[in-house]
């Protein structure tokens, strides 16, 4: 047994096999393996080629050829391999060259299967026989070529994918600021004439009209914040993302401010989080909708608003309970939805619960809620840390 | 044709009275080397097509040149195309369309100094296949600093390439003798023509090891390419002889750098050069040459610069072994080319940039 042989063909399989798959471009990977193998076993020629109705077409070729290369006999020969699905070694000659799309007098060629309709050929000028244990020899190599290409065309799809997700997302993200724009600009001329009749008309309205026009203009207060919400609701999850490292006590304070919290009610912090590194903006609307459905649920003389956060294996917690009317069990799930208010409050667009539910799917979270009537509510929220697309990073 | 001088005006000369509405090619040695511009005008007012190279040396005979011209002609020339940014691989090659009844010949000289040639290689591979025989060789300076090395109507350029596809029936003996001492080696790191790791080590040091268990002379960065001219490395090829690539300088951080590319984790011998084995083989590629054609037309030696300072005195004997071969076939043959800084040949497949190589060429 010739020992440095065997070293050799080791050392040539390790070349081989570290060219495959170093890349996921599928032209860049089959140059990488296919340019080696050609180079090393000196080959002449390659081609990957597929079935598809009826017809052959190249996935691959080296060196090109020209479609116009192709003869009824390309075809034959493809086919033929292709449905008998197993590794082959035949010769070529003056009575078939014409199907090799490359000039071709004699030689052999290889073909391996790599799948139901898809084959790859191997031409060699150099020699009219192979020996089967060097066919043997590539079959592993092949096969691991072959996931590999799996894995290209796999990446291809997923990469087109989110391509297309991409342009339909801002195409989204551009319809609903246009909507919005267009819906809230007329609302703005209605609400400028109302004030021009009731300016020009001081004298002559009765109570009844100024009742009334007060009234259209509560209704288009309404319609602009229902806007507002959709285009919120809306972009969410597809806004541009501004991490920062945040203090929560200090966001907590913003959005207190923002809201004005109610005299009669408490704000009771009790915060175990350290600065994280989170889209502040994203945290802050959740809090905000939640803090003031807690507010407009307390109808007592004395409120309380409970906070408690704490970090739990990457995930941030945070605990909001009120001493409010409580939710019935049957609404638990239905006040997330879109436009679903329960309080009968006019004013209430349905949005804030829908908008905190995507932004703790945006964040790959969870939200629990505690709640029955007379005994106030409790939102349990998780906020993962590990995010696939931009992850937040913890600073402790 | 040889003509040893450096005079612009005797060189148009002649090369007007020869050349027949053909293509020129130029061979012209770089020592006192005429002037190239100079030339190019003059050739360009007589309206003749011509493409051109410089060489360390040019071989006319059995003897080899460090000044004068080789000029040959070439006629049923299909196209001549000119590749720039080689390194960059800022280029495109066109597409030409082959007559599969026809043999043809890409014939080219390319900046044996710039980098990813062997990347341009397989672009042309990949543009021609086996439509064409290639031949050709690394032009530009013994010195190793590289500048502008081939030319042809439109200008002088350094990496660059030129190459003139024809019609013509060409046969192709490649051989280089070196024989294998240790291996095989994994160039387990490596960047285009830069071996930085050998068997995941420091690639100079695993590399000293070899040489000094051979020689008792210390391999240091200041003689590295007196030794190392004896000792390049091979690259495994089925049913060929191993391909060479030359290590011709090694940096302060132990990289060794060749002559040509050497992909990642191919497994590499380090070969050893024998005079006789050398000079045998020269025998071997000029037999493999002929046995290829009835007649021959012309002969085009294209031979590695450093197998000139590998044999010294003795390289005489590998052309006279050449000439002596050719002359078996065709007494009036006559074999002419270039000394070179890396060879192109395919062996019938894959093309290859070669070093350390006779690359032979026999037109009928």
């Amino acid at each position: 047994m010739d020992k440095s042989k065997n070293i050799l063909d080791i050392l040539q399989l390790y070349e081989f096999a570290m060219a495959i798959g170093t890349s996921l471009d599928y032209k860049t990977n089959c140059d990488n393996f296919l340019k080696t193998l050609l180079a090393r076993k000196n080959f002449s020629a390659c081609c990957i080629v597929r079935k598809i109705d009826n017809k052959i077409n190249s996935l691959y070729c080296y060196p090109d050829y020209k479609e116009q290369d192709k003869t009824s006999g390309s075809y034959d020969m493809a086919n033929g391999c292709i449905t008998g699905n197993c590794p082959l070694i035949f010769t070529i000659d003056q009575t078939n060259n014409e199907a090799v799309p490359f000039k071709f007098n004699e030689g052999i060629a290889l073909f391996f299967p790599l799948s139901k309709d898809t084959g790859l050929f191997i031409f060699d000028e150099t020699r009219i026989t192979f020996p089967e244990r060097d066919l043997n020899q590539l079959l592993p190599l092949i096969e691991k070529f072959k996931t590999s290409l799996d894995a290209c065309e796999a990446f291809a799809k997923q990469d087109s994918l989110l391509k297309r997700l991409e342009v339909q997302n801002q195409e989204l993200m551009d319809y609903a600021q246009v909507v919005s724009h267009d819906l809230k600009s007329p609302l703005r001329n209605i609400n400028t004439i109302i004030n021009w009749i009731k300016e020009d008309n001081k004298e002559s309205l009765t109570t009844s009209i100024i009742s009334n026009l007060s009234k259209i203009d509560e209704n288009l207060e309404r319609m602009d914040r229902l806007i507002e919400g959709i285009l919120k609701y809306s972009t969410i999850d597809k806004a541009e993302n501004n991490y920062a490292n945040v203090d929560f006590e200090e966001i907590l304070d913003d959005v207190t401010n923002s809201i004005g919290i109610p005299s009669h009610i408490a704000v009771i912090v009790d915060n175990k989080l350290p600065v994280v590194t989170i889209d502040p903006i994203r945290l802050k609307q959740l809090l905000q909708n939640i803090i003031s459905n807690a507010i407009k649920s307390i109808h007592q003389e004395k409120g309380e608003i409970k906070i408690k956060t704490w970090l739990s294996e990457n995930t941030i917690m945070i605990s909001i309970s009120d001493n409010g009317i409580g939710i019935e069990k049957k609404y638990h799930e239905k006040i997330f939805e879109i436009f679903e208010s329960l309080d009968g409050n006019s004013n209430s667009a349905g949005l804030g619960l829908s908008i905190v539910k995507k932004i703790v799917e945006y964040y790959n979270g969870f939200i629990k809620l505690e709640s029955s009537p007379g005994n106030g509510t409790t939102f349990n929220i998780g906020l993962s840390l590990n995010l696939t697309h931009e992850t937040p990073v913890l600073n402790l | 044709m040889f003509i040893n001088s450096n005079d612009v005006e005797e060189i148009i000369r002649i090369v007007d009275g020869n050349y027949a509405n053909r293509t020129v090619v130029l061979m012209i040695a770089e020592t006192d080397m005429p002037n190239i511009n100079s030339l190019t005008d003059k050739l360009n007012r007589k309206d003749i097509k011509f493409i051109g190279g410089i060489f360390p040396q040019v071989i006319y005979g059995n003897n080899v040149y460090d000044s004068g011209v080789v000029i040959k002609f070439i006629q049923n020339e299909v196209s001549t195309l000119v590749m720039n940014n080689i390194k960059d691989k800022n280029y495109t090659i066109p597409e030409l369309d082959f007559d599969k009844t026809k043999n043809y010949c890409a014939f080219t000289f390319i900046d044996g100094l710039t980098g990813n040639i062997s990347y341009f290689l397989s672009e042309l591979y990949r543009k021609f296949g086996n439509n064409c025989s290639y031949l050709g060789g690394g032009a530009g300076s013994l010195s190793l600093q590289q500048k502008p090395c081939v030319f042809d109507n439109q200008g002088f350029y350094m990496d660059t390439a030129i190459t003139i596809v024809f019609e013509s029936n060409v046969s192709i003996g490649v051989k280089h003798g070196w024989k294998k001492i240790e291996g095989p080696i994994i160039a387990t790191k490596t960047d285009k023509n830069v071996i930085q790791e050998l068997n995941w080590r420091n690639a100079f040091e695993v590399y000293k090891e070899v040489i000094q268990s051979d020689i008792k002379t210390e391999l240091r960065q200041d003689n590295f390419f007196d030794i190392a001219k004896a000792y390049p490395f091979g690259m495994l090829k089925a049913n060929a002889e191993c391909i060479v690539r030359d290590p011709i300088a090694t940096n302060e951080k132990g990289e060794l750098i060749c002559v040509g590319e050497i992909m990642e984790n191919t497994a590499v011998d380090v070969l050893k050069g024998e005079k006789d084995n050398l000079i045998n083989s020269a025998k071997a590629a000029a037999e493999d040459a002929i046995n290829g054609v009835t007649e021959i037309r012309d002969v085009l030696v294209i031979d590695c610069i450093s197998r000139v300072l590998f044999l010294e005195q003795d390289f005489k004997k590998e052309l006279d072994n050449v000439l002596a071969i050719i002359n078996s076939k065709d007494n009036d043959a006559s074999i002419s080319g270039a000394l070179t800084l890396g060879e192109i040949s395919s062996y019938h497949g894959f093309l290859e940039f070669l070093n350390k190589t006779l690359v032979i060429g026999v037109f009928s």
